[in-house]
């Protein structure tokens, strides 16, 4: 004879038994309880049992959410990687590693999206630590051309006075582009020799989000031009949108072409290159490209040297 | 070469004469023979105009022998001169 999971009780007959899912999204056990108490709702397993049983399970957490990073560059498109993304690739790639798949049990998208909300009343450690589990976004996908290998990054052989420089600052640049980056890598090779290479990194935006940044997003097909908060967020520094955001596109690349752009305390920079650096230099207004990030801070360089990478061979 | 090409390439050519002390000949040659502007796709060319032609010009003078040639002050970033041209040009063309 077996007890009931919810009411405790004995089932006295087979025919009163039944089994029904733990209510932990990530749990998968299944418990006998008696047909009447099925209807309960969040009827728990053995296991968790002890876990308290949230009030709502709310999937809008925006509301309760705490101002951290990683919200805001979910917010912020990062469609120019996936615009850029080759139709078809020009280059030998030799593929990544594969990455270990850690595949937790079963859990539905709708189900992971209520795990935080469970996380915030549980009482004990083990199962909330399943149930905290955020979706992951998904990497950031960046190429650096050159004509010189190299193996890991080293900011001192960047160069000074370029779009996000900071004064004085050498900075590393890649981009969401690889058609760019293969157009760059075999220009690097014309003047100075050498053959042409690109290096995909594959970075965790999410370790990215603990430095400090900020991203102008450009769509070249719609002119959507947006600047983000810095991350992490800071007050009295609000999202700039259109006209607004290229404007203050255009300021930073002109400043960080003259060689007097000031950005303390910040790792790096994303947004859309300047295209004609010389009819700027003329006067005239300043073209926005397609994506590159600039690291001007070792932080930012060590998150990039312990990332996946990959060394395509420019056909 | 289109007119903005044209434009590009004699900033190129001016830049090796100026500043590399090279005769407008020898400038012609060197940059022919690069293949510089010789574009396998438009991205080569939108990469080609994402730098001033005075880094071309030092890619095309320094580039091979010496490609740390930026870390010199006297080379990067570009002459006020050659940053005071641009803008004459500017106002020229305004």
């Amino acid at each position: 004879m077996a007890e009931c999971a919810q009411c405790g009780q004995t089932i006295a007959r087979e025919s009163q038994k039944t089994t029904v899912k733990c209510w932990i999204p990530s749990c998968g056990n299944s418990v006998t309880v008696h047909q009447g108490c099925a209807a309960a709702k969040a009827i728990a397993c053995p296991v968790h049992k002890d876990v308290k049983k949230p009030k709502t399970r709310s999937r809008n957490k925006k509301k309760d959410a705490p101002a951290e990073a990683t919200p805001v560059i979910a917010e912020v498109p990062s469609a120019p990687v996936k615009v850029d993304a080759p139709s078809k690739p020009l280059v030998a790639e030799t593929p990544p590693e594969p990455k270990p798949v850690t595949k937790p049990p079963e859990p539905k998208k709708s189900e992971a999206l209520a795990l935080p909300t469970a996380s915030k009343t549980a009482t004990v450690t083990e199962p909330s630590k399943e149930v905290c589990a955020k979706p992951k976004l998904p990497p950031l996908v960046v190429y650096h051309a050159t004509a010189t290998p190299f193996d890991k990054i080293d900011l001192s052989y960047g160069r000074t006075a370029l779009d996000f420089n900071p004064k004085n600052k050498k900075c590393f640049y890649a981009g969401g582009s690889l058609e760019d980056a293969q157009a760059w890598a075999k220009l690097q090779a014309k003047t100075k020799g050498g053959k042409p290479i690109i290096y995909k990194y594959e970075i965790d935006r999410e370790e990215l989000a603990k430095l400090q940044g900020y991203k102008y997003y450009y769509n070249q097909t719609t002119g959507k031009f947006i600047k983000s908060q810095p991350i992490p967020p800071k007050s009295g520094e609000p999202t700039l949108n259109g006209v607004d955001a290229y404007r203050d596109w255009q300021n930073t690349v002109k400043k960080g072409r003259a060689n007097t752009l000031e950005l303390p305390g910040y790792d790096y920079v994303e947004g859309p290159m300047l295209l004609n650096p010389t009819p700027v230099k003329r006067g005239a207004p300043a073209k926005a490209g397609k994506h590159q990030i600039a690291l001007s801070s070792q932080k930012a360089v060590d998150i990039f040297n312990n990332s996946p990478r990959t060394k395509l061979d420019v056909i | 070469m289109d007119p903005e090409l044209q434009s590009f390439y004699n900033d190129v050519l001016y830049c090796l004469v100026k500043y590399g002390g090279l005769t407008r000949e020898l400038a012609g040659k060197i940059v022919a023979d690069s293949k510089l502007f010789e574009f396998d796709s438009p991205n080569e060319r939108e990469m080609l105009f994402h730098e001033l032609p005075y880094y071309w010009a030092m890619q095309l003078l320094y580039g091979k022998e010496f490609p740390e040639w930026h870390e010199d002050p006297e080379l990067w970033p570009p002459p006020q001169d050659y940053l005071d041209h641009l803008k004459r040009e500017g106002e020229r063309q305004a």
